[in-house]
């Protein structure tokens, strides 16, 4: 069972790439930790989590097949 | 306000519309719409609402057109570079339509503005390019129940969102807050003179905001409340999340507006603190002591800073700021002298650079590499 992430903005700076599939993961805060070991520049930025084009606050858990998108913050006007 | 007599001929192609016609017209002619930022967004957003007929328009920008402005916000010609923007936005506007009234501030926009002039306009539009003018305006909407177009770029990608609609039930729909509780810090998301943007991205993004202003006084549409509408224009992929309320964020924002006014936005968001010294870039090239640089940019930013370094006899480290933090070990010299592109991630390197050494100071080189190749210290390879 796979789940496919997706980065955007300036996260893409950090990870090199804008989507991913990864084995899945249980819950949001087990990816964190996994895309923080592989990428240790994204524990410096802000972002929030959408699974399934659905933003998601605190831990929550990630169903099978999901989308999980990572969204910074953007400033330029 | 008296009702102005209808302009039909110029309205004609709205005013047929399904759905839109006399009444929707009117309300436009009615409305009073407070744009805060006349750049790449601020531009098509107060274009559109001009041409379509808004009766009243607030526009606020304390900056003069430069060069630099002219790839994206294209309202300005090379004439009216060294104008406020807010003057030559208005003049433009009473060319394209002498019905709308605009009022300008060439003033930076602050809480005591925002408590001032946000009551007597009906929709706000956040056209700003910083985090300290997008959480004041936020908090403001929401402290003083008022609808938010929001809008940002970021290099391909933009975001458009309606924040603090009256919802049916009376409450307000999500805010900025819900999506983001708090600022990043300081130098963490580039800006656009930083990380760059392409041309006709703001106008794309900012047309977009403007569609939602007019949605939301006219009551056509389903406009993007409680969404996050995501454009890529290197895909043209188009993401709409889905947004609810964040437990953390009722919390962060000011609870009255004596608590609002007493916010420091700017230090909230990371401008600078004294021990971190921000230093001209050029003067430093010219009067330099035994320093050593550190260049926090990533490898494939260009021009690279090898061959001044060497001219001018001094040490230099490149270690980009997204591995920065894990070897902040590596750098030892009693004067250390951080720089990037644009000179806003050389000053969250230095407040990095601070928490591990904080007896010490370190310089940031004001305009980063930028300004030297400005200054012809630095040619593009």
């Amino acid at each position: 069972m796979e789940m496919e992430l997706l980065y955007f903005g300036q996260l893409t700076d950090i990870t090199g790439c804008s989507t991913q599939r990864l084995q899945h993961v249980a819950d949001t805060d087990s990816l964190r930790m996994l895309v923080y070991a592989q990428y240790p520049g994204l524990q410096q930025v802000k972002f929030m989590i959408a699974i399934n084009n659905k933003l998601v606050s605190g831990n929550q858990p990630i169903p099978a097949d999901a989308r999980v998108a990572f969204m910074p913050p953007f400033s330029g006007g | 306000m008296m009702k102005q007599e209808m302009n039909y001929e110029r309205y004609q192609r709205q005013l047929i519309l399904k759905g839109f016609g006399a009444t929707a017209q009117h309300k436009l002619q009615a409305a009073r719409v407070l744009v805060i930022g006349a750049g790449g967004l601020g531009c098509p957003i107060m274009q559109y609402l001009v041409a379509a007929g808004v009766g009243h328009i607030g526009i606020a920008d304390h900056d003069m057109v430069s060069v630099s402005n002219l790839h994206r916000q294209i309202l300005f010609g090379l004439e009216d570079v060294g104008q406020p923007k807010v003057e030559v936005v208005k003049r433009k506007m009473g060319s394209l339509n002498n019905e709308c009234n605009i009022e300008t501030w060439q003033e930076k926009w602050t809480q005591q503005h925002a408590v001032n002039h946000f009551p007597a306009y009906d929709v706000l539009v956040d056209a700003t390019d910083n985090f300290a003018s997008r959480y004041l305006i936020n908090d403001a909407c929401v402290l003083m129940g008022k609808p938010l177009v929001f809008g940002a770029v970021s290099q391909f990608e933009g975001q458009v969102a309606v924040f603090n609609q009256l919802e049916e039930d009376g409450s307000r729909s999500v805010n900025y807050r819900d999506l983001f509780p708090e600022p990043p810090a300081g130098g963490e998301v580039l800006n656009c003179a930083e990380a760059g943007v392409l041309g006709v991205l703001p106008g794309i993004i900012g047309s977009m905001q403007a569609t939602e202003v007019i949605k939301l006084l006219t009551g056509i549409g389903t406009p993007l409340v409680n969404k996050l509408w995501n454009y890529n224009a290197l895909t043209q992929d188009v993401f709409s999340f889905q947004l609810e309320a964040n437990p953390d964020a009722k919390a962060r924002i000011p609870a009255t507006l004596a608590g609002f006014l007493n916010t420091d936005y700017e230090w909230l968001c990371g401008v600078p603190g004294a021990a971190i010294k921000e230093i001209d870039a050029v003067a430093w090239v010219r009067d330099h002591g035994n320093h050593l640089l550190v260049d926090v940019r990533e490898p494939h930013e260009l021009p690279r800073l090898t061959s001044l370094c060497k001219q001018m006899g001094i040490s230099l480290m490149e270690i980009p700021l997204s591995v920065l933090e894990d070897q902040l070990d590596t750098i030892s010299a009693s004067q250390v002298v951080f720089v990037c592109q644009a000179g806003r991630r050389s000053l969250q390197a230095s407040s990095l650079f601070l928490k591990q050494n904080s007896a010490g100071s370190v310089c940031s080189l004001k305009g980063g590499v930028q300004t030297l190749v400005a200054s012809n210290y630095l040619q593009y390879e």
